[in-house]
């Protein structure tokens, strides 16, 4: 009676080992949130490719922040929120109403024979 | 009964370790992702601003007079600009300047260090074309010291440049063309890019002919 007691109580060990195993081994691993880091990465190279197109230091030299949300239209996710800025050292965030905001800060020193460092800054919020 | 319990007992710090473990597992896995993704979004951050140090030597190539007061101006406002999202950006800038060099005639050769290290340079030394100089550059601060050359024919020449601070000493050496007939600025960069994530830093050097 005593080993009978003793094999059970093994035996329930096994199973309590081998339920909590399978229950955390078996969950699929649910990849980590990294949305805001890879609509920045988005932002930045968008920024980039207007940059190489001659397009951006001209929109900067106008303080022309229409002419950059424009061209980011169809690059950012839709469910993204975004306000561009353009300014030295010193920029001010827009007022939103959101607990996730997150930028991209892009630097432009000028345009030929124009020397006026300037920062492109790109506030997202969702 | 003590025999029995002894097994329940050993389960349940199998199963504490087992959930234990799979906590750490995944811990470990997002940090490792996400330091990943932010160092290269840094990188790209790090390579915009090399890349408009030297831009902004491109741009300012009518106005040599210039060039210098505006790399150092823009050494300036990238670190002010990083250090607003906790960034450190330190430097070690070296600019040579001369005008149209002729054969055979006394020629100034300008040459700017602008130390953006953090640190003071206790000693830094100019080596240049057979003459040294000796002085120390606090941080944030520019030195202008001139040499004179005079030479027939075009060649090389290397500018030695050691300095000292306070946890380290450090040499370098570049080549300053000196062709006859044309004025030349040359710059060298020591940049370094420092994060919570890590730290990115480069050493090159940029020459510009200007006639």
């Amino acid at each position: 009676m005593k080993g009978i007691m003793k094999v059970l109580e093994v035996v329930i060990t096994v199973l309590m080992v081998l339920v909590v195993y399978l229950l955390v081994f078996s969950s699929p691993v649910l990849p980590p949130d990294f949305e805001s880091i890879n609509i920045q990465l988005k932002a930045f190279y968008s920024l980039q490719v207007l940059d190489q197109n001659n397009q951006l230091r001209s929109y900067v030299l106008t303080d022309n922040t229409t002419a950059i949300e424009t061209n980011l239209v169809g690059l950012l996710p839709s469910s993204v929120n975004y306000q561009v800025e353009i300014c030295g050292v010193a920029c001010t965030a827009p007022q939103v109403n959101s607990t996730r905001l997150f930028s991209v800060n892009y630097i432009v020193a000028g345009s030929i024979g124009n020397y006026n460092p300037n920062q492109v800054i790109i506030y997202m919020w969702s | 009964m003590m025999k029995g319990q002894m097994f329940i007992i050993a389960g349940l710090i199998v199963i504490v370790a087992i959930v234990g473990l799979k906590s750490i597992l995944s811990l470990q896995k997002i940090v490792e992702n996400q330091r990943h993704l932010v160092s290269g979004f840094n990188g790209l951050e790090f390579n915009n601003v090399r890349n408009e140090m030297v831009r902004t030597l491109q741009i300012s190539y009518n106005d040599s007079a210039n060039m210098t007061n505006n790399l150092n101006d823009f050494d300036s406002f990238a670190r002010d600009t990083l250090n607003t999202k906790s960034v450190d950006f330190n430097s070690l800038l070296v600019e040579v300047f001369y005008p149209t060099l002729q054969a055979s005639t006394n020629t100034q050769v300008n040459v700017t260090v602008y130390n953006s290290l953090g640190t003071d340079l206790t000693s830094l030394n100019l080596s240049f074309n057979g003459t040294s100089n000796t002085f120390s550059l606090k941080n944030r601060y520019a030195l202008r010291t001139v040499f004179t050359i005079n030479t027939a024919v075009s060649n090389n020449q290397t500018l030695a440049l050691n300095y000292t601070t306070s946890s380290t000493s450090q040499s370098e050496n570049f080549a300053v063309p000196l062709n006859l007939g044309a004025s030349y600025f040359i710059a060298f960069f020591d940049i370094r890019y420092i994060s919570n994530e890590g730290q990115q830093s480069d050493k090159f050097t940029t020459t510009l002919q200007l006639n």
